[in-house]
């Protein structure tokens, strides 16, 4: 438990200082709006549209397959550790969860989940021959 | 009172307020926020245990990976996107009288027949020992993680996919 | 490193190979392209059935969490008949309403594994484990149909539901866990036999905890909520497959449960089942009378039965455990092939399944109707069907043990109940049909197949049941 000192005062520097210099920047700093000023930085053009849009559910997917594999490698690291005492049959074990979750991988690939150009699209259609027409 | 106890009812207090915060605040965006806050503080909880591994589990797949995936559920979700909406609903009496309930019942069993207080003797290496046994003891619960998982991408995968 | 034999796992094994390959197959597949991933399901489950039947009195054991003993596998042998029917009324279904086959059988296959794994699991964490695999596999094909707002809407319910209730377990497990220092059942059973624990109150939280968790996946009443509206919005076949196949693993694991570990603390929670069994057979058949849409009224159905199994599991002498197992098979079957009815019936944009639109069945299908009446009249206990037999015994093992009141409410439900599956018959029979015959799509020559061995084994189980009770008595001696 005590090594965990020096984190928590770390913690409680790097609050602190952050705090510290907003504060003083609040308090201190020139005051002086403009609507210029006031609006949002966007690569310093003007801003188009309302930030608050809908995006692409493909951002959902991307997030749910990096949570399996983030959970994957959290299994990873506790074998890793025990590496030696566990020997082959556990570089057996640990191989099997991987390749239960590679046909997750795969499934995931082959049905497009990771594409996002329409380059990559089109690619895909091509291969997997010519769309029927509707 | 030890700094390990302070630390315990520091936590606890985060962890209760944070709680209810995300139950309780208008802002769907916001309620993530606090339920980061949350997980964090159970990280925190399970550090005060010994359980370092556990506790960066916890970081890393809770208040990173499952937060990570609720803000994406709503920014990618028309309806939810810049919008307030009431998540307390009229049943909130009956439900905190059912929550409330169920408080006073773990409480007066936990504190009649208090569990041992006593710390167990752990093994030096926690981590080495979550290897050891999730490979050997609990060598198929492990693989059917993996089955389980695979299930969850699947379904997940089949109710997000765009219509092709 | 663990010396313990690997037998026990080969059924689930089969089943789960099947569906990665159901999966991989999907993957791999062109566009348009038919892939017979439906015969890869049932070679793995027949696959499944050859292996139980040579595990059969071998009581092996895996990783000391999985036990091959012959009550898992009696269950593990009603699953692989449930998935083997299951996949045969499918496939007229995914015709029908153009769904995904890959994601469809592979999500049916891990579902079918995991429900294997449930009722053959030796250890509460694998327990857990199971139930979330069989879970999540059923929650998604209750949401197959994701263009329909109904389908949608019950799979969001029930995902829910189920994850709330999954979260009482899981408590249950944890505080079992903290009084006994293990998740192993027959651990938990020898530490509860031996310390007197009886005035510790934490471990009937611990009890409590469980048989809420317990209750909601066999949809006992009060936690009963979701069934109806999830059996609804669910396409008819998975209705009746997770009506049949999650009650059967739940049922199972609810009485290797509380039968082994928790028999010291019969005491206590055989009265709070008491009271379950009579609510759920009495609110299911009452509000099941009620029900216009065939659907709902089966979904009543198969409330109602749920609390003629838990009769059963109060009653707990030796017929009260082999009648639970005989039972789970007869309602599987009935059950199953009522949907399957109901499932092949359906259109693709009419679900057909309001009971006025049965009106006439005879005169348009009458191999449907008359199959259906069968179904109908097991599902109702009336002799010569298998239900008659499975509730005979349910109800002498309550007689036997001295629960009266039980069996008094039951046989009074079983007599109301009669008169809400008559009604359907008398509808397909007698009543002609006012208005336009509703559109129905061609009938399935491999539907048609699997009714037939349904009433088939509906018949034969209820004139020479001998044989299989049998086989559930001896399943029965291996554990408890």
């Amino acid at each position: 438990m005590d090594g965990w000192l020096g984190v928590l005062i770390m913690l409680v520097l790097g609050v602190g200082f952050a705090a510290v210099m907003i504060g003083l920047s609040v308090l201190l700093g020139p005051k002086n709006p403009t609507p210029e000023k006031l609006a949002p930085y966007e690569c310093g053009m003007p801003a188009v549209g309302d930030a608050r849009e809908r995006h692409s559910v493909k951002f959902y997917l991307v997030a749910m397959i990096f949570l399996l594999f983030d959970i994957e490698i959290a299994f990873l690291y506790p074998w890793a550790v025990a590496l030696r005492d566990l020997g082959w049959p556990g570089l057996m074990q640990i191989v099997t969860f991987f390749m239960i979750l590679s046909v997750g991988y795969l499934y995931v690939w082959r049905k497009g989940a990771l594409d996002w150009a329409p380059a990559a699209r089109a690619r895909n259609a091509l291969r997997r021959g010519p769309r029927k027409a509707a | 009172m030890t700094g390990e106890a302070v630390a315990f009812y520091a936590l606890s207090a985060m962890l209760v307020v944070s709680a209810l915060a995300v139950v309780l605040s208008k802002n769907l965006f916001h309620a993530v926020l606090w339920l980061a806050l949350a997980l964090t503080g159970t990280a925190g909880i399970f550090l005060l245990l010994d359980a370092e591994f556990l506790a960066a589990v916890q970081l890393l797949l809770y208040a990173g990976g499952v937060v990570t995936i609720v803000v994406f559920a709503i920014v990618v979700t028309e309806r939810l996107v810049g919008e307030t909406i009431t998540q307390t609903n009229r049943r909130i009496a009956g439900g905190a009288l059912v929550c409330g309930a169920l408080l006073w019942l773990l409480i007066t069993t936990v504190l009649e027949r208090p569990l041992a207080t006593e710390r167990p003797i752990m093994p030096d290496d926690l981590t080495k020992a979550i290897g050891e046994s999730v490979l050997t003891r609990f060598v198929l619960p492990f693989e059917l993680l993996a089955v389980l998982m695979l299930a969850a991408l699947l379904g997940a995968i089949y109710f997000a996919r765009p219509e092709e | 490193m663990f010396n313990s034999s690997f037998d026990a796992v080969v059924p689930m094994l089969c089943v789960t190979l099947a569906a990665l390959a159901a999966m991989g197959a999907e993957a791999f597949r062109a566009r348009d392209e038919k892939m017979p991933i439906g015969g890869l399901g049932i070679i793995g489950l027949v696959g499944a059935g050859v292996a139980c039947a040579l595990l059969w009195n071998r009581n092996t054991s895996s990783f000391g969490v999985i036990v091959a003993d012959n009550f898992g596998l009696f269950v593990t042998m009603v699953l692989v008949i449930v998935g083997i029917l299951t996949i045969m009324f499918s496939s007229q279904v995914l015709e029908v309403d153009n769904l995904p086959r890959g994601e469809y059988y592979a999500l049916l296959l891990f579902g079918i594994a995991g429900m294997m794994m449930m009722a053959t699991a030796n250890d509460l964490l694998v327990v857990f484990i199971s139930l979330e695999i069989l879970s999540l596999a059923v929650y998604v094909l209750t949401g197959i149909r994701r263009d329909d707002p109904r389908s949608t809407e019950a799979a969001f319910k029930y995902f829910l539901l189920g994850a709330f209730s999954s979260a009482f377990f899981l408590y249950g497990i944890a505080f079992t866990y903290g009084l006994t220092g293990s998740t192993r059942l027959d651990r938990i059973g020898a530490f509860l036999a031996a310390q007197s624990m009886s005035d510790n109150p934490l471990i009937l939280v611990a009890l409590g905890l469980l048989l809420v968790g317990f209750a909601f996946k066999i949809s006992a009443v009060p936690f009963h909520m979701w069934t109806p509206d999830a059996y609804e919005g669910a396409p008819a076949i998975v209705t009746g497959f997770m009506s049949t196949g999650v009650k059967a693993a739940a049922f199972a694991a609810f009485a290797r449960v509380f039968l082994s570990a928790f028999e010291p603390f019969s005491q206590q929670w055989v009265p709070v089942i008491w009271v379950l069994a009579a609510a759920t057979m009495i609110l299911g058949t009452v509000v099941g009378v009620a029900q216009s849409n065939l659907k709902r009224m089966l979904a009543y159905s198969s409330i109602a039965h749920g609390g003629y199994l838990l009769v059963g599991l109060v009653a707990a002498n030796q017929i009260g455990k082999a009648a639970i197992l005989f039972y789970l098979l007869a309602y599987a079957i009935t059950n199953l092939a009522a949907f399957g009815v109901i499932a092949m019936l359906a259109s693709s944009n009419d679900e057909n399944e309001e009971l006025r639109d049965y009106k006439g069945l005879w005169h348009t299908h009458p191999a449907l109707a008359a199959m259906m009446t069968v179904c109908l009249l097991s599902l109702g206990g009336l002799p010569p069907t298998v239900g008659f037999v499975g509730k005979w015994y349910i109800f002498s093992a309550a007689v036997s043990s001295g629960y009266y009141g039980l069996a008094v409410i039951g046989m009074l439900t079983s007599v109301v109940s009669v008169f809400f599956y008559l009604r359907v018959v008398v509808m397909m029979y007698m009543s002609e049909r006012e208005g336009p015959e509703p559109v129905r799509p061609r009938i399935a020559r491999m539907g048609m197949v699997a009714l037939t061995l349904s009433v088939i084994l509906i018949f034969y189980l209820g004139i020479l049941p001998t044989r299989v009770l049998d086989y559930a008595a001896e399943s029965i001696a291996t554990i408890f």
